[in-house]
């Protein structure tokens, strides 16, 4: 490429003088520009960080010396923002978020952290801005664009919002988040056909998403389909996934940000719920090096060595709990189930009775000392206990079973009808075994055609539920039954 | 039949005609809060020895009823206690060495609002955590009773009509050890006597109290996910004084929750009374009256158990009433911040769509946890508008450092246009920072406009007077049940005026969070001067009507005074019922 001085040397040095003439002209204007972006510029945010946990303390205190040192430095400014924002402290981070925006003018990605938390904190207005802002230096980025449509419908702006979600619908048609908004949109709207299809198209992509499931049932009941309604809220009811979120690197980032003994305790429980039982256990003890009284923590790592029946690490982290907490009434009934399975029956159940004490609505406890109570043969007390549990908590399902047992072992078959009648629409895992238990009670009560009925229906469950031996258990019954009631109709 | 002139019919209406309403305020203030110049002194403690005990955080009610009778508002402001033996220097003022609620009496008669302070040898008052209240004549004595839940135990006062109160707890069957929140009396089953409906909260003892870390890992209250939800409680009023707990026959018993609010409403339009429920952090539950004793819980299958994207919220204080005049009882839930408020449209016979975005009510609320609300036209321009308490629950980022760091201001949402809400602001008044939990509605100068008493956690309680004077036409309406229970809780008011849609209110106590309001029917007409046609459908079944009333005035009708009528659902199709006013109906549920 040719220097225009070299094509043009007179017109080079005409211009090199016009440029210098324009810089000096410019210079004031570009100070006053600086002045006002100072004049912008929020304050640093003022934290009391000497409150904080220490790990986080560490975390937050070198990142916001880090921008004391830099009040300038847009970068430095807007990472404080992410220590913070992972921290949930979101109105130093929207603050930090705001100097890193103004420091750093083409810089998307501190507009559309900033967008994140101005919505989280309910400044919706502020939030589509922010957005809007941040899509102005990049278009592109899908998790930005959702956003601003949600922000835009929370305010009421249907219209845009309606556009944004369709444009984006061309773009990324298997995001079952975009169909499900698209879905809200139109819902608001009142159009319940254009909604339907929409949650269908999100249930379609994501057989897992619970919202939408649900979202479809309210539509088909005001649609007046009831059949369809039931179905989508049994997948509601079945499905334990959450709105899918779309790839995000830059929450990424924050969320990676997070530090503290309860992030690693929260991370724990996520893995345990996975039945990531290890990893699990790593988190807690990530835990427990940031925080070594953590008494959840070492509730949680009792219960973990439970489900790993490692009874030696359960015991040593029982002892752990007590002598942090005495009163811990989950280490009390944790080790009560370590007692228990090994065998000790005598020394469970004053473990479960100690929880009992701490917490009288201990409902697993009470149904443990029911189910020991019934292995001693209290059948009586067995009952009592069973009937605690579900008072405690309507419905828990393995109280429910436990106490169906006792009563049939007593022969109070009509007592099981009452007990377990209410519940047979209930599917879950228990529910081929207590409709077996019903159909059993009311075959012994003489209600035979009530008996056989219930037994159909739990083979047919059980089948379903892949619980095959208890299903052929049950046809050979009916089998059974059938060809007895054939030779005495 | 011989039907009754509608003169007759107007005479028995007694009408206590009121002064004048006073000319507005010069002040561009609607509210002005007058607690401490009227003799209305309370300090709520909570207790706080620093072990972060929940109940220090969530309570405490206050109940606006007429104890003894003489036409105003008293006031029951209930107290906390310390859950532990003091082994740390204590937070809370000193206030807080007089355990026990307090009774306020309003001495309005003597012509100006002030209040005493009658609680000594009232009989009033425990030295259990305090929580919520209801206030109901229970046993139909002409006296307005209470009900006050508490961390640990129950209590039922008596209204003795002397001033004072007798614990009929024991005797009367209604303690209940778990956590109760909120209460409500109801007759569910139309005999004429009002029962009682008990919401539990979680499963929380101070022994096993658990100690939870905010994000920062700052000590804090835990969310109440860590403990279980309990199910809620039906009493059944027996009426010799005596109630039965129904709780699981009746199907109350068979789901638990995180309960917090209630309220009662026919949700359904069939002449029954369903019960509404807040849960905390678990799906709310709406209870349908089957008219055979039972419940059906139909939260899910209504709409009305999660916000619009399926998801349970942190259901505090509730408030039901037709904001949208179309004749069936909608649904407004608090909740916590970072989640909005939700406002649930009955969209005809318990079908609900959550369209709190739609109408305004969304982002405004995100920032706020939420507890006690009312539905009120403090305009009286005919609209209801929201008025909600806010105080947080877990430290307050801004007020961190700070000695009780979760104060926050309370809001109050205008209905501008049908249907379009629009927070009002510029009022000292609801922008003081408290900590506020109930919040019970009423006319509490008798004059014409709904004033406001808010409780705080750890604070005074303020008495925000309403000074819109006469902005628009109203009308109050107390009832007196004969057959009905006293105070016509329960029944619906329908309000006819020229020119305008009708007004539907159901009278009632309940709603908000741990709160008894007002149950006198307050209604802003607007410009309509005249009232055409008052129509009262009873508890027991039996409509009846009314026929111009005037306007601006607080009018008692009596049961069976007014002119029999064709009883009618909100939704304008027959009860199931019909029964003459006047008479015994068979009560739904036999026994």
């Amino acid at each position: 490429m040719i220097p225009l001085n070299e094509r043009f040397p007179l017109a080079g040095f005409h211009h090199s003088a016009c440029m210098l003439a324009l810089w000096l002209l410019l210079l004031p204007l570009a100070a006053s520009a600086q002045d006002s972006r100072a004049d912008r510029l929020p304050p640093l945010p003022q934290l009391r960080v000497e409150l904080f946990e220490p790990a986080i303390r560490d975390t937050v205190s070198a990142a916001y010396e880090e921008a004391r040192r830099k009040p300038a430095d847009g970068e430095v400014n807007g990472r404080l923002g992410m220590v913070l924002q992972a921290h949930q402290q979101l109105e130093s981070a929207a603050q930090s978020y705001q100097r890193a925006s103004l420091l750093q003018p083409g810089a998307f990605r501190w507009r559309y952290l900033l967008g994140t938390v101005q919505a989280e904190l309910g400044e919706t207005e502020q939030a589509a801005e922010s957005l809007q802002s941040a899509l102005d230096r990049q278009p592109d980025y899908f998790p930005a664009r959702l956003k601003l449509a949600e922000a835009l419908f929370a305010l009421g702006n249907a219209r845009a919002s309606l556009n944004l979600y369709e444009q984006l619908a061309t773009e990324h048609a298997d995001s079952s988040v975009l169909h499900y908004g698209l879905g809200r949109v139109h819902f608001a709207a009142g159009n319940l056909r254009l909604a339907e299809r929409s949650y269908r198209r999100a249930c379609e992509i994501s057989r897992d998403f619970r919202a939408a499931h649900y979202a479809l049932a309210r539509i088909y009941t005001k649609l007046g389909d009831t059949a369809k309604a039931e179905r989508h809220l049994a997948l509601y009811r079945s499905s334990r996934g959450a709105a899918p979120a779309p790839e995000d690197p830059l929450m990424r980032d924050v969320v990676s940000l997070r530090s503290g003994a309860r992030s690693h305790l929260e991370r724990g429980l996520a893995h345990q719920d996975k039945g990531e039982i290890e990893r699990a256990i790593a988190a807690y003890h990530e835990a427990l090096r940031i925080q070594p009284d953590y008494v959840q923590a070492h509730v949680n790592l009792l219960a973990a060595y439970v489900s790993l029946s490692d009874w030696g690490k359960a015991r040593q982290y029982y002892e752990k709990t007590v002598a942090l907490h005495r009163d811990s009434a989950e280490a009390h009934y944790n080790y009560g189930i370590v007692l228990s399975r090994q065998g000790n029956r005598l020394k469970a159940r004053r473990a479960f009775r100690k929880a009992l004490q701490i917490n009288p609505f201990y409902a697993e406890a009470h149904s443990n000392i029911g189910y020991i109570e019934a292995q001693d043969g209290d059948l009586e007390l067995a009952a009592k206990h069973f009937r605690l549990a579900l008072q405690h908590r309507p419905g828990y399902r393995e109280a429910q079973y436990n106490l169906a047992r006792v009563l049939m072992e007593r022969n109070e078959f009509h007592d099981v009808i009452a007990l377990l009648e209410p519940s047979v629409d209930v599917v879950d895992d228990y529910s081929p075994r207590l409709l077996h238990t019903l159909a059993d009670a009311c075959t012994r009560a003489g209600l035979f055609e009530s008996g056989i009925s219930y037994a159909r229906k739990a083979a047919e469950l059980a089948a379903s539920l892949d619980q095959h031996a208890l299903a052929s258990q049950i046809r050979e019954e009916l089998n059974a039954a059938e060809k007895e009631l054939s030779k005495h109709p | 039949m011989r039907s009754i002139h509608p003169l007759a019919a107007l005479l028995t209406v007694i009408a206590a005609v009121l002064p004048e309403a006073s000319a507005p305020i010069e002040s561009a203030e609607v509210f002005q809060e007058v607690s401490g110049s009227v003799g209305l002194r309370f300090d709520h403690c909570t207790g706080a020895t620093g072990e972060f005990f929940l109940p220090e955080i969530m309570g405490s009610g206050l109940a606006l009823f007429d104890y003894d009778n003489d036409g105003d508002l008293d006031v029951y402001l209930l107290q906390g206690v310390r859950l532990e033996a003091a082994r740390k220097r204590l937070r809370f003022p000193e206030q807080c060495r007089l355990p026990g609620g307090r009774l306020f009496r309003n001495d309005l008669e003597k012509g100006s609002l002030h209040f005493t302070d009658v609680t000594e040898g009232s009989g009033l008052g425990s030295e259990t955590f305090e929580m919520g209240v209801a206030a109901g004549d229970y046993d139909n004595d002409g006296y307005t009773d209470l009900y006050v839940t508490g961390f640990g135990s129950n209590a039922l006062y008596r209204n003795n009509g002397d001033g004072t109160f007798t614990d009929v707890t024991t005797q009367a069957g209604v303690d209940d050890e778990r956590w109760g929140s909120s209460a409500a009396f109801l007759d569910y089953n139309h005999d004429g006597a009002l029962d009682l409906f008990v919401v539990n909260y979680v499963d929380f003892t101070v022994r096993g109290n658990k100690s939870c870390r905010d994000a920062v890992g700052e000590r804090d209250y835990c969310n109440p996910a860590v403990y279980d939800p309990q199910p809620d409680g039906l009493f059944r009023n027996e009426g010799n004084g005596r109630f039965t707990d129904v709780s699981h026959e009746a199907g109350i018993g068979g789901a638990s929750g995180a309960g917090l609010g209630v309220a009662m409403g026919d949700f359904n339009g069939d002449g029954r009374i369903d019960v509404y429920v807040a849960n905390d952090g678990t799906p709310n539950h709406l209870w349908l009256n089957q008219g055979d004793g039972t419940f059906r819980e139909a939260g899910l299958i209504s709409g009305s158990a999660y916000n619009r994207d399926a998801e349970p919220e942190a259901g505090m204080g509730v408030a039901i009433a037709d904001f949208d005049r179309d004749s069936d009882e909608d649904i407004f839930v608090t909740n916590l911040t970072r989640e909005s408020n939700t406002l649930y449209r009955n969209d005809g016979a318990a079908d609900f769509t959550d369209v709190t975005l739609e109408l305004g009510l969304g982002p405004g609320s995100i920032p706020y946890t939420a507890f006690g609300t009312a539905w009120l036209d403090y305009d009286n321009d005919g609209l209801l508008d929201l008025f909600v308490a806010n105080g947080a629950v877990a430290i307050e980022e801004a007020l961190r450092g700070q000695g009780y760091p979760y104060h926050q201001i309370n809001m109050l949402f205008r209905q501008q246009l049908p249907g379009r809400f629009t927070r009002v602001g510029g009022e000292t008044a609801l922008e003081l920072r408290t900590v506020s939990r109930g919040a019970a509605a009423g006319d509490i100068d008798n004059d014409g406009d709904v004033d406001i008493l808010i409780s705080n956690n750890n604070g005074p309680a303020r008495l925000l007077l309403n000074r819109s004077g006469s902005r628009g036409h109203w009308i109050t309406v107390r009832l007196e049940g004969r057959v009905s229970n006293r105070e016509g809780l329960g029944s619906l008011v329908t309000i006819v005026a020229h020119g305008s849609p009708p007004w539907f209110q159901r009278v009632r106590s309940d709603g908000s969070y741990l709160a008894s309001s007002d149950p006198r029917v307050h209604l802003g007409l607007g410009e309509s001067t005249t009232v055409k046609e008052i129509r009262v459908c009873w508890p027991t079944g039996c409509c009846e009507v009314w026929e111009n009333v005037e306007t601006n005035r607080l009018v008692t009708l009596k049961e069976s005074s007014g002119k029999r009528t064709k009883a009618t659902t909100e939704t304008g199709s027959s009860t199931r019922r019909g029964a003459p006013c006047g008479t015994h109906a068979e009560p739904a549920h036999s026994r």
